[in-house]
């Protein structure tokens, strides 16, 4: 009962959030409409922008439209029924919504015939690139294929997607769904070849062979760290990162998923131990050539500490030109056990949160407002807030008043 | 008479950005129609959130990172619960921006 209760004010709140934005479409139309007239510009393009702006706010859910498009009760075939004219007519499809999840792509290979969105036919560029990518999306050839769009579609549209499947992994659910609903159920068998089927293969194989040369340490690419461990081999994937976007997404889900401290630390560690084994080296050099130097041993110093302290903040305390050397045998040891957090880290979590969380770019909880006041005593802050639209969990909420209370 | 730029960024400025440019790519219409669309949009969205919203809302968190710079508060907050007349929402990070309500030139 108070669920359905719930739900009913929460469609009163969306529908009334509608309201407020079809209210400001309305508002915004109307008072161009001059602006569009002394530029000379038809009134059939005002009305062209306001139906493209409400398509967007549509597809990217901050309305329910029912009357002005043709969307299903459905939730989710809003943007799917939306889009399916926009795929006949080659329109932009710019907000999808951001649902699916990475796992779409680590799918076994073996489920279909191609672990990639099937191949299409090649379509002529344009306009139609877009719905190429959005085919592209589709997943096995059987339930893809309509007669019109299956002769655009072609190879290049897999290694489009590929590209596309590290970053834009939303839109390929859509577009399955959308496939799906569609009824497309001529199967692009025949687009669907060897081609795609050999490309798949490759990547896949590529990929494997990658690791296992390099965990056996045959491969071209030097571990600098010693022997090859078959727990790096997730972090081995980072520097085949230009094989494909599985590994790489394999990297990013294990980077943003647990964060395992211990394999960002081993990547810290190897690198750091690279640099500085480097530079202790040409220290090393330089000490050598440089031991008529008068000013003696600071210089060094200096050098020492500027370099290592980038790298390795609590060795430098021990650091000293005559020590370099003990440093230099003793680094690899010490990055493999328990050198402390490096303060790099402090800023890495920001950099990753916000460059390579899987949320964030997709759902970045926003708040956009005013502020009437913001006060601050000792760690607890308050502040109020006026006229503001809140995005969050995918959903708009405007308000018109706030009050925050936060602990720093 | 310009407002602020804020709402911009909201979904609804989102999606008017991306249909002006759209159009303005294609050539329709010029990029200082585009301009003044725009900041047609900032007037009425202003003044929407203040006359047409009755909404009021109170959130806490923790605070994660605060800024201000050239009177915007930025603040980032951690686990934070927005609590609206029938529901709670609630994020893990969330990024609120805001501008100052006392400057008269909105």
């Amino acid at each position: 009962m108070s669920n359905a209760k719930q739900q009913a004010k929460e469609k009163e709140m969306a529908m009334s959030v509608s309201n407020v934005y079809l209210h400001v479409v309305e508002d915004v139309i109307n008072n161009v409409r001059t602006d569009f007239q002394s530029e000379g510009v038809d009134d059939n393009i005002l009305n062209e922008l306001q139906s493209l702006w409400e398509l967007k706010l549509v597809q990217s859910g901050a309305i329910q439209e029912p009357s002005a498009h043709d969307a299903n009760p459905a939730a989710k075939p809003i943007p799917q029924t939306v889009a399916t004219p926009v795929l006949d007519l080659n329109g932009p499809v710019a907000a999808e919504e951001y649902e699916a999840p990475p796992n779409y792509f680590s799918q076994a290979p073996a489920s279909t015939s191609s672990r990639e969105p099937v191949v299409f036919q090649y379509m002529p560029p344009g306009p139609r690139e877009e719905s190429l990518q959005l085919n592209s999306g589709h997943q096995p050839a059987s339930r893809i294929g309509n007669g019109a769009p299956s002769s655009y579609m072609q190879q290049p549209a897999s290694w489009m997607n590929q590209k596309h499947r590290g970053v834009e992994v939303n839109m390929n659910e859509t577009y399955e769904e959308r496939a799906v609903d569609n009824g497309l159920a001529q199967g692009l068998n025949t687009a669907q070849g060897a081609p795609p089927i050999t490309k798949d293969f490759l990547t896949i194989s590529t990929g494997k062979r990658k690791h296992d040369e390099i965990s056996s340490g045959n491969y071209y690419i030097p571990q600098r760290d010693g022997a090859a461990d078959v727990e790096l081999s997730t972090l081995v994937s980072e520097s085949c990162q230009n094989e494909g976007p599985e590994a790489l997404e394999r990297w990013i889900a294990e980077k943003s998923v647990g964060r395992n401290e211990d394999l960002r630390l081993w990547s810290l560690y190897r690198e750091n131990a690279d640099a500085a084994i480097e530079h202790l080296i040409h220290a090393k050099f330089s000490q050598k050539l440089s031991s008529s130097q008068l000013d003696g041993v600071d210089d060094e110093y200096d050098g020492y500490q500027g370099v290592a302290e980038d790298y390795n903040e609590p060795e430098e305390d021990d650091l000293s030109a005559p020590e370099a050397k003990l440093v230099v045998n003793s680094e690899p040891t010490e990055s493999e056990g328990s050198e402390p957090p490096l303060c790099e880290d402090d800023d890495e979590d920001d950099v990753d949160d916000a460059d390579h969380g899987d949320d964030e770019p997709a759902t970045n909880h926003l708040v956009l407002a005013q502020f009437d006041k913001v006060t601050r005593s000792k760690n607890k802050w308050k502040c109020t807030l006026k006229d503001g639209i809140m995005h969050l969990n995918n959903r708009d909420i405007l308000f018109v008043k706030a009050t925050g209370e936060f602990e720093f | 008479m310009a407002s602020y730029e804020l709402y911009r960024k909201s979904s609804i400025g989102v999606s008017l950005t991306d249909a002006l440019d759209e159009l303005v790519t294609n050539g329709t219409i010029s990029p200082l129609l585009a301009v003044k669309v725009l900041m047609q949009f900032d007037r009425s969205m202003n003044e929407a959130l203040s006359t047409k919203v009755k909404v009021k809302t109170s959130f806490k968190g923790h605070l994660h990172t605060y800024r201000f710079c050239d009177n915007v508060w930025t603040f980032i907050l951690e686990n934070a619960s927005f609590k609206t007349d029938n529901d709670v929402t609630a994020v893990d990070r969330v990024k609120i921006v805001a501008c100052d309500a006392k400057i008269l030139a909105r």
